[in-house]
């Protein structure tokens, strides 16, 4: 039986496995705290969103399972509707001054990082995790943009901007050398520490404390130069799939660690402007159908399933197995939303 | 010791290499004259950095600040200095550069002489509004036995590169205040340069304690090129 894996929102009865893959993911920073009564919190979140009726982004939050056919949660993803909603989301965001002399006949670049909340209000895709083993193969690319296809389905729910934070550079202990220079010399704890002492509350409680002022970059040491918009190993291969998908990863940091935050239109990710809704055909596609794997998934909320398989595609219906109909919980007539899984050779759609 | 302040006269003798000024230096010289055999001699100049001074050079300085990050809940409550650099003091009377000749000369003595004539002036006002002080003198900053900048090592080369032999040189140091910092600068970023803020050079100690005795007092401004106090007479 060849495994299909499944990607569709959380339930609370996922709790015990989605516990447990958070207390493996790495240490630093990052959404997906291995916390039992936060963890329900979210999944409780995740089901009253996906359950409301939503005109425009707000407080809701989602959240997904990655599933295998044997049942088994080997991955997460989310979305956070409106970033920073009832307050504010904070980032540096990079800038270049030229400071220049005309008659000493120099000209400086100056690199220096302005605290800003311009992602205030974007929707944020976040706490993605994966089983390690199964990193290389397509299922990231299932778990990260089938949520791009659940937007460009829903936009009314999401922002038109959005982003993602990534893992920044941090050592095993979790020390982190942006932090280190950055942070510390307004809390003088280490970043963890500094989380665990905020505790449940939001982040801009302790982004409050940090410099106000453009900080020059120039000034600050070595290791913690590098570290800016550096990504932690771990956040790799969901990193490279955002940037392939035309995230600008170049602008804004995260506050705390240096990460870097990317962040792109809706409209002009590759996913969201590939992405067709196609009909789902009865029967059995005719012989001039293209063939090609796809990322497919249902134009349900709250029961939203995606997967991964190969489609057949004609004058603007799609064959599927009927496995692939079954695990998308479609049948014919249905409508369903479908983006090639490799975006530079098209499958074509005839 | 009785004494005298009053314009330099050829009478008075050579003046000491340091108080030879550029032709279009503003006049102003203040001679303190302790005796037949020795005097001190002092620039005054009136009305710094402004566009009467002949060079159209703005002067500038580094103004240190504080900020309070705070928070009751966390119980974190840290308090940071910072730099913001500026013209605050356009517009003031400097008292630089000092030479003596002769012996028996102190700087003591002739820094209560000129303490007395200070204390006669009222606190100038500028058009904006802003109180200058009566009179200000900067003191060189610390210098390590090799001649560098421990501020400058930690502030200015990192916008500017490395310190020329003349520092004093006010074209250049109007040219530097383009390339340097204009947000406020947080002094922990500035590693060992942050000790040095106010530092005095050991060779200007005496100077430096002779005008403190006078009356003089450290202001909140500092030299933008080796972070040496600037004293105020208010």
């Amino acid at each position: 039986m060849s495994i299909r894996p499944i990607l569709r929102p959380a339930r609370q009865t996922d709790l015990p496995s989605i516990l447990a893959i958070a207390e493996r993911s790495a240490v630093g920073i990052g959404t997906l705290a291995p916390d039992r009564d936060k963890l329900a919190a979210r999944i409780s979140t995740s089901t009253h969103s996906f359950a409301a009726g939503i005109e425009s982004a707000g407080e809701e939050s989602y959240f997904f399972v990655l599933e295998d056919t044997e049942g088994r949660i080997v991955g997460t993803s989310g979305i956070t509707a409106s970033a920073g909603f009832h307050d504010r989301m904070y980032s540096y965001r990079n800038e270049i001054l030229v400071h220049a002399s005309r008659e000493l006949n120099a000209s400086n670049r100056i690199h220096a990082l302005h605290l800003c909340h311009d992602l205030t209000g974007a929707s944020l895709l976040t706490s993605f995790f994966i089983e390690p083993e199964l990193e290389a193969t397509a299922w990231p690319q299932l778990q990260s943009r089938a949520r791009l296809l659940l937007m460009a389905e829903h936009p009314e729910r999401f922002s038109d901007r959005v982003a993602a934070e990534s893992p920044g550079l941090c050592d095993e202990a979790g020390h982190s050398p942006f932090w280190d220079a950055v942070g510390r010399r307004f809390f003088h704890m280490s970043y963890p520490d500094a989380e665990r002492l905020a505790g449940g509350r939001s982040k801009s409680f302790i982004a409050e404390l940090m410099p106000q002022y453009p900080i020059y970059v120039p000034l600050l040491p070595e290791a913690a130069q590098l570290a800016i918009g550096q990504l932690h190993p771990v956040g790799e291969v969901p990193f490279e799939i955002l940037v392939n998908e035309g995230f600008d990863a170049d602008t804004y940091i995260d506050i705390f660690d240096g990460g870097p935050t990317v962040e792109g239109r809706l409209a002009t990710l590759a996913s969201v402007a590939a992405s067709r809704r196609y009909q789902l055909g009865g029967a059995s596609a005719p012989v001039e159908a293209a063939s090609a794997p796809m990322l497919v998934a249902n134009t349900a909320i709250e029961s939203f399933r995606a997967t991964i398989a190969t489609a057949r595609m004609h004058e603007g219906r799609v064959w599927l197995d009927a496995t692939v109909a079954e695990s998308l919980d479609v049948t014919a007539g249905d409508d369903i939303r479908a983006v090639p899984l490799n975006l530079t050779h098209r499958g074509g759609d005839a | 010791m009785s004494y005298a302040i009053r314009a330099y006269r050829s009478a008075d003798g050579p003046l000491p290499s340091l108080l030879q000024a550029p032709a279009d230096a503003p006049p102003a010289q203040v001679v303190v004259n302790l005796s037949d055999h020795a005097c001190l001699f002092f620039r005054i100049t009136p009305n710094i950095g402004s566009a009467d001074t002949g060079h159209h050079a703005p002067r500038y300085w580094f103004r240190l600040g504080q900020v309070v990050h705070a928070s009751r809940e966390l119980d974190i409550y840290t308090v940071n200095g910072t730099l913001l650099l500026g013209n605050d003091l356009t517009g003031a009377t400097e008292l630089s550069v000092a030479g003596a000749a002769g012996l028996g000369a102190t700087y003591k003595d002739a820094a209560n002489a000129l303490a007395r004539h200070l204390a006669t002036r009222n606190l100038p006002r500028t058009a904006t509004g802003f109180v200058l002080p009566v009179c200000v003198s900067a003191m060189a900053g610390i210098r390590l036995a090799d001649g560098s900048s421990p501020f400058w090592q930690g502030l200015g080369y990192h916008f500017c590169g490395p310190l020329p032999a003349d520092t004093l040189d006010a074209t250049w140091r109007a040219r530097i205040a383009s390339l340097l910092p204009r947000h406020p600068v947080y002094t922990s970023f500035l590693g060992e340069g942050e000790a040095a803020i106010g530092g005095v050079h050991f060779e200007s100690v005496p100077l430096f304690d002779a005008l403190v005795h006078a009356g003089f007092r450290r202001s909140n401004y500092i030299d933008v090129v080796d972070g040496g106090p600037v004293l105020e007479w208010r």
